[in-house]
């Protein structure tokens, strides 16, 4: 006989435009004890239930039981005093503020004596096993440590009820063993955790209950033992998915040079070690893959083949420019909010910001919103985002709806390469499939991809060569059958052999 | 023209003297923008101000009251202007504006209906002048400096508390927080929209005593329609051009207050330059400073935007 719930989210119905519901009658309940996943598509309405329990949006129907008693949630303050705590899917961080303010800001008045200086914090976090400079500006911090900073906010915290949203998606494989260590402290604590992920096989080695819904209904909600991944897709899914369908290439040996970098170096930031002296080249036909742990040149990396960096000294040189002299690639980059999208302008306009201004879209300095319109709908349709029709602004779309936009831009780019910056981030199993299905056709088809992530399993799965960056170098490279361990013992400035 | 210390003394103190309502205004909009609120209506909010301190003075006939009268009627304007913007959330700009406008208006029509014209003020000179003991004979710079109304001290004070409390205080770091992300200021569990309207209010406060000062201690006790003359719009500017620190306000304002005093004295000591000329001189000097700062800190981030809770 399980306990009782510590809290219940009971018969939730929630839509945002009316008779189209996003939540569906939803009940679920968390436990003291427990690791609580809960999983589904993207746009399934996981992030829309976690912000109703937090406060950020009110239910049209249902309620929230805590202990068994009624309690209503009109902001995150009523949450937060009722002890729930949250990891934000997109990052709630003041980007001006260094890590010790933002830390600072969302504190209880109990905690903060324990973080009044910086030194009290470096240590905290420490203990958590995700190390982080409290004075760092958090704009300047890449995303992957944003990630961590978000984390620790809650952690430090000692909420009774942690809710988390996706918080492991840009973490590289040793800091998520880390975080789900700290969460099965807690747990075992006697605390109650809620996690939203993606990645099944966290759920399968670390929740002991998993609920998925699809497309705002509660599927399935019931202990993890026993159930494999596959069972969890079906769940999300509604039908099979091959999570180890082969990526392969062509077998042909790759084709021209596409992109060449000679000996570029970049000078390093407190939170990156730049690029020293590198160069690495891209050929038709094949898939880079970069593996590194974050902040030793990927960001660098990617920010000289878009062009919106000059190396302080070597040279890029691509098949293809721009006319102002950038490299004609496509781009997807790591931060979807900042550099990805423009959130408030609509759909359509964002699908085709790289071409608005040539013809069909524009003729002599007007735009053809026709043509516009027709042709965003047939890239909505190829990619699937889910929403009402193009002319809504991303802003009001689930975070992989909002990064499948940016990616089919990418791939609609007329250009020879592409460039992606954690192409999967944010989403499901199956969008992520078909992202890595369509990044190795585009190889196949004579595309150069480089492929730039913190996923070890998907860089393994569709590269060809893999390159392992160290402290801004290219410090080995593997073919694309070699072992986690190798690339491992690379990744952290071992030797290769 | 004479360059001599007397003239240069008088005329510093004369600065001193009319850069107080600026200052005061300029702090009061501090907050507000800090907390991401472009506090256009501060005009508005000086007028009401200038108004309501006639209105106590000539009630009460005691200055402080006047004083005080200002202040609340600054921070009752304010309330109406914060209900608009903080809590239906409308254009701060626009509403702003209209604001200003109807303050115009208003304070105009008040004055025919509820002022006396041939009002006696009482002896306004123990708030309008504290020397304090043996500083004030310093030369050049005591009389302008340890000279003034006691208001002058208060707001100089509040400069330099405002400026410690935004630094190091946790309100400080509210305050900074909504302005810069109030997203995550309103996921840590602060209300936006409450401490939007609190630091609205102060402002409110903050400027209609700065536009009590201005009839009380710079003119007698007499309002006159459209007495600010835009010192609420040069205030937001200040602010602006001070890079949202306080002592740097304090700067700019005695600056701004250089020019006024230019303004009235200049002609006195053979000046000839055009007013409008002397007003627009800090703006060209602020203006060669910031182009040579570089590009530094551009502003709370948030400024001008109202906050709409689950936005992604
Ligand atoms: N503020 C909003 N206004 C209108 N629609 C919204 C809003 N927020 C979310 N939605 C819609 O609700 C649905 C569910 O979104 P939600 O963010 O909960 O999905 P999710 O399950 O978290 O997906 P993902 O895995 O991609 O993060 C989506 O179709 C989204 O477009
Ligand atoms: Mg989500």
């Amino acid at each position: 006989m399980p306990p009782d719930p510590y809290l219940t989210l009971t018969a939730i119905t929630k839509a945002f435009t009316p008779g189209h519901p996003v939540l569906d009658n939803v009940t679920v309940a968390f436990r003291r004890g427990e690791i609580h996943a809960i999983l589904g598509e993207n746009g399934a309405g996981k992030s829309t239930l976690l912000n109703i329990l937090f406060g950020m949006y009110q239910p049209d129907m249902g309620g929230i039981l805590l202990e068994g008693r009624e309690v209503i949630h009109r902001s995150p303050a009523d949450a937060i005093a009722n002890r729930i705590g949250m990891v934000h899917q997109h990052f709630k961080l003041v980007p001006t503020f260094t890590v010790a303010e933002n830390l600072r800001l969302a504190a209880p008045p109990a905690i903060r004596p324990s973080l009044a200086r910086n030194a009290d914090i470096a240590r905290l976090a420490d203990s958590f096993g995700l190390s982080i400079d409290p004075k760092a500006i958090v704009s300047t911090l890449p995303l992957s440590l944003q990630q961590r900073v978000e984390i620790l906010k809650a952690l430090i915290n000692k909420a009774e009820l942690v809710l988390f949203d996706e918080p492991t998606t840009i973490l590289n494989p040793a800091e998520i063993a880390a975080f789900y260590k700290v969460l099965r402290q807690i747990a075992a604590a006697g605390r109650a955790v809620v996690v939203v992920t993606h990645h099944l096989n966290e759920v399968v080695d670390h929740a002991q209950h998993a609920s998925v819904i699809r497309r705002g209904k509660l599927i399935s909600s019931g202990p993890v033992a026993g159930r494999a991944r596959e069972d969890f897709v079906r769940d999300m899914v509604g039908h099979e998915v091959d999570l180890s369908a082969a990526l392969d290439g062509t077998g042909e040996a790759p084709g021209a040079v596409r992109l060449s970098l000679q000996n570029v170096s970049v000078a390093a930031t407190p939170s990156s070690s730049g690029l020293r002296d590198t160069s690495l080249t891209l050929r038709a036909g094949e898939v880079v893959g970069i593996a590194g742990v974050e902040g030793n040149g990927q960001r660098e990396l990617f920010e000289l083949v878009a062009g919106a960096l000059t190396p302080d000294s070597g040279t890029v040189e691509a098949g293809r420019s721009h006319a102002d002299g950038r490299p004609r690639v496509g781009l997807v980059p790591e931060d979807r909010h900042q550099e990805g999208l423009v959130l408030d302008l609509p759909i359509a306009v964002n699908l085709l910001l790289n071409k608005i201004d040539e013809a069909p879209y524009a003729r002599a300095g007007r735009l053809n919103h026709a043509a516009i319109t027709a042709r965003a709908e047939e890239m909505r349709a190829a990619s699937d985002v889910r929403s009402r029709n193009v002319h809504v602004t991303p802003r009001i779309l689930s975070g992989g709806n909002q990064q499948k936009i940016v990616l089919a831009r990418a791939m609609n780019e007329d250009a020879d390469i592409i460039a992606v910056y954690q192409p999967t981030r944010g989403l499901d199993v199956a969008a992520s499939e078909e992202i890595l299905r369509r990044l190795r056709d585009a190889a196949n088809g004579g595309r150069a991809v480089l492929f730039i992530s913190s996923n070890l399993d998907e860089i393994m799965r569709i590269s060809d060569r893999i390159i392992i960056f160290y402290a801004g170098r290219a410090v080995g490279e593997v073919n694309g059958r070699a072992s986690r361990e190798e690339i491992g013992a690379l990744m952290t400035g071992g030797a290769a052999h | 023209m004479s360059f001599d210390p007397i003239t240069i003394s008088l005329l510093l103190a004369a600065a001193v003297r009319l850069s107080a309502p600026m200052l005061l205004a300029s702090l009061g909009e501090l907050i507000s923008e800090r907390a991401g609120v472009l506090n256009i209506g501060l005009e508005g909010l000086m007028l009401f101000g200038a108004f309501g301190s006639v209105l106590g003075l000539q009630e009460s006939n005691v200055p402080m009251i006047g004083l005080l009268s200002g202040a609340l009627w600054g921070l009752g304007a304010a309330a109406i202007l914060a209900l608009a913007v903080a809590l239906l959330r409308a254009d701060q700009i626009v509403i702003g504006i209209g604001f200003n406008i109807l303050a115009l208006g208003a304070t105009s029509l008040l004055r025919q209906e509820v002022l006396n014209p041939s009002y006696n003020a009482p002896s306004l000179r123990a708030i309008s002048i504290y020397r304090i003991p043996v500083l004030d004979h310093w030369p050049i710079i005591g009389r302008a400096f340890f000279m003034q109304s006691p208001v002058f001290y208060g707001a100089v004070l509040l400069a330099v508390v405002l400026g410690l409390m935004l630094k190091y205080t946790r309100l400080g770091l509210i305050i900074r927080a909504v302005g810069e992300g109030a997203g995550a200021a309103d996921a840590a569990g602060v209300s936006v929209t409450a401490l939007r309207f609190g630091a609205m209010a102060f402002t409110g406060l903050c400027a209609g005593l700065g536009g009590g000062y201005l009839t009380i201690v710079a003119s007698g006790g007499v309002f006159v329609d459209n007495m600010t003359g835009g010192r609420g719009y040069l205030a937001v500017a200040v602010v602006i051009f001070s890079r949202w620190r306080p002592l740097w306000i304090l700067a700019a304002s005695i600056l701004f207050g250089c020019a006024d005093a230019l303004q009235y004295q200049g002609q006195a000591i053979g000046l000839s330059i055009p007013p409008p000329l002397l007003l627009m001189s800090p703006f060209v000097l602020a203006l060669v400073a910031w182009v040579l700062m570089g590009k530094g800190k551009t502003g709370p981030g948030e400024i001008g935007l109202p906050f709409l809770r689950g936005q992604k």
